[in-house]
């Protein structure tokens, strides 16, 4: 399959190669090929794998169609945190490592614990080649400075590398990472190398505004060369993209999402949700067909640490419908952490649906920063911290919310304004106590 | 200040780092933490995964593996966890995380010196204060090198176990003594962003002749 991105015509949805012009049957051929090839290896060479392979009673042999994929075990992070602390010595049992010297190690942080994964030169030049789809996807062409803007901790910093030097672009790096203290240096950069193609952490995007305004700058002085938006870390509503591209007056916001753990998505922007990008994952969700369940997806590249039908705790919707865009893997949407999910009238819910239902019903607070206050979860009600938007009254915003979100929640609602929420809450809505924040 | 770099040079800065490793004995096999930003050049210049036109960094070439944490000090308990599990050989600390680093290890009972053969402290630019490199060696309970550095001119050398001072690659860097007492570097590999008698500041060069390396020009940083 040959990876040379065709020559640049912007198109939103322009192949990057044959793969992106399978038919969607001739993908879920091309999957079952590279699973079987993926769990022949870790059967043949992971002792992790192998072990749970030969519990569940699974042959990677009798494996031929995705149909087969329901017998192979899910593993979960814990799965992982065990067996690295039963290994006691730099593996989990998962990891796949070439004869090339120099593997950089990275890590996956979150509640449950910290996993520390491998990755060899063999793995990047695989990864990155499917990683660069993505960005393709985006928007990214030659042509353009590139901010890496990836943490050295996480995997993503040796993707974009990789990608930068596949299309021969001038990389960027700024001095200290991309967190709100280091936003001058960023705005800096961003007016300096003027990138055309841009992937932040969402809640950097609105640092970068904070810092303009602070610098007196109007948003298109900062971001008026960029003509795709990437934002990642985080499931965007509609209105948060739309607020978005207004605040920062870029044509084209795209969301993408990934995990450390060999997760990639992007969108096309021709319908809604994100292409699963084929050569990095295959996806299923499980839950109802169409409906929400528990990501599950297993790598496609078998190098570094491999990670087979793993539930990384996201809670997501499929949808294998045709895209008006061509390509042919399904369009995953992943709406938060099945850890953040909470119980209101009896059903689940996950901050996005509030973030969604607010921006429908008081279009007024479309991108406005909003918390769930924990307070309210427990006396079974939604308790809402919105910090208001300038120049508008707080009593209708309140009377607003109250009245129209509670017959969505099936709860009585409350509404408290404080006088500012932090920045990195702004487009994540976050599910916090309220000891500790602004009055 | 921004200052550009090619391909070749990337790798000639990162030969400066790898020397530096190689003598401080890292070797095949081995792994080197990095408790710094990941936009910091011993990360970058230490693994070509990082940084795109490079190849093969520092570590890579001796063989070694690599990892680096945020350079923030709440990533403190992460890197305890790092050297518990990761196991590396040597681990090289941002000064001013080095206070949260210590206490993050005293809180999750790892002992460095159970881990590692050796740490290094640096700073942005500059190197660290002989005074601090004490106190971190008694408190971790290992040798402690350090680094110096001056990002702007791509200086990265390493000091030395035997002499103290620090050793500086004549090859890739001339060194000047200037009347004022500070000592100026030209960086013979840099072309994209000249460093031409860039000066570092209050320092003594020294002549060559260290049991250690006998031909290496050195440098006592004030």
């Amino acid at each position: 399959m040959a990876v040379t991105p065709p020559p640049s015509s912007g198109g939103w949805a322009e192949p990057f190669d044959d793969l992106d012009r399978l038919s969607p049957d001739g993908l879920a051929q091309w999957w079952a090929v590279r699973l079987r090839e993926v769990l022949s290896v870790a059967d043949g060479e992971l002792d992790f794998h192998r072990r749970r392979f030969a519990a569940a009673g699974f042959e990677p042999a009798a494996f031929t169609s995705l149909d087969d994929l329901g017998r192979v075990p899910i593993m979960t992070k814990a799965d992982v945190l065990a067996a690295q602390r039963a290994s006691g010595a730099r593996s989990a049992g998962i990891e796949r490592l070439g004869p090339t010297p120099g593997r950089i190690v990275t890590m996956s942080s979150g509640t449950s614990g910290t996993t520390f994964l491998r990755w060899p030169k063999e793995w990047r030049e695989v990864q990155g080649a499917s990683s660069l789809r993505a960005h393709w996807w985006a928007g990214l062409r030659p042509g353009t400075a590139f901010l890496l803007v990836a943490p050295g901790w996480h995997v993503y910093a040796a993707v974009q590398s990789y990608i930068v030097e596949r299309l021969g672009l001038p990389g960027v790096v700024v001095s200290g990472t991309y967190l709100p203290r280091f936003s001058d240096r960023i705005v800096e950069a961003v007016r300096r190398f003027r990138p055309r193609f841009l992937i932040l952490f969402l809640p950097m995007v609105f640092s970068l505004l904070a810092e303009a305004r602070r610098q007196g700058l109007a948003a298109a002085d900062v971001f008026g060369g960029v003509e795709h938006l990437v934002v990642t870390g985080a499931p965007i509503t509609p209105g948060m993209r739309d607020h978005v591209r207004a605040a920062t007056g870029v044509g084209r916001v795209v969301e993408l999402a990934g995990s450390s753990e060999n997760l990639l998505a992007a969108e096309c922007g021709a319908a809604p949700g994100l292409h699963v990008v084929p050569d990095t994952c295959h996806v299923e969700v499980l839950g109802p067909e169409g409906g929400r369940g528990r990501v599950v997806h297993t790598t496609m590249v078998p190098w570094g640490s491999v990670y087979i039908r793993y539930d990384g705790g996201d809670i997501g919707t499929l949808d294998d419908r045709p895209c008006p865009c061509g390509l042919p893997s399904p369009r995953l949407k992943i709406l938060g952490r099945a850890e953040h999910e909470f119980v209101l009238g009896g059903r689940r819910w996950l901050p996005y649906d509030v973030q969604a239902a607010i921006e429908q019903e008081v279009p007024e607070l479309a991108g406005a920063t909003v918390a769930i206050a924990t307070e309210g979860l427990a006396a079974g009600r939604l308790r809402l911290l919105v910090q208001s938007p300038e120049d508008v009254s707080t009593t209708a915003l309140e009377d607003g919310l109250v009245r129209r979100l509670r017959p969505r929640f099936g709860v009585d609602v409350e509404v408290r304004f404080p006088a500012s929420l932090p920045l990195m809450m702004k487009g994540v809505t976050p599910v916090v106590s309220e000891h500790g924040l602004p009055a | 200040m921004w200052v550009g770099l090619g391909p070749d040079e990337l790798v000639q800065w990162s030969v400066a780092l790898e020397r530096v490793l190689a003598r401080w004995g890292v070797d095949a096999g081995d792994t080197v933490g990095f408790y710094d930003y990941g936009s910091s050049p011993l990360v970058l210049l230490s693994a070509g995964s990082y940084v795109p036109g490079l190849g093969a960094g520092a570590t890579d070439r001796l063989g070694a593996d690599m990892f680096c944490n945020d350079g923030m000090g709440n990533m403190a308990l992460r890197m305890a966890e790092a050297v518990r599990v990761v196991g590396p050989a040597a681990l090289v600390v941002r000064t001013d995380v080095a206070a949260p680093f210590t206490e993050a290890l005293e809180m999750s009972g790892v002992v460095l010196g159970d881990v590692l053969r050796w740490a290094a402290v640096t700073v942005p630019d500059g190197a660290p204060f002989p005074g601090d490199v004490d106190r971190w060696s008694e408190r971790w309970g290992l040798p402690v090198r350090r680094v110096l550095r001056a990002d702007a001119a791509f200086l990265v050398a390493g000091d030395c176990a035997a002499c103290g001072l620090f050793h500086v690659d004549g090859g890739l860097y001339t060194l000047e003594q200037l009347p004022s007492g500070e000592v100026a570097v030209t960086t013979r590999f840099a072309t994209t962003t000249p460093a031409v008698r860039y000066c570092l500041g209050a320092a003594e060069v020294v002549d060559a002749g260290c049991p250690e390396e006998r031909a290496a020009p050195r440098l006592r940083w004030l």
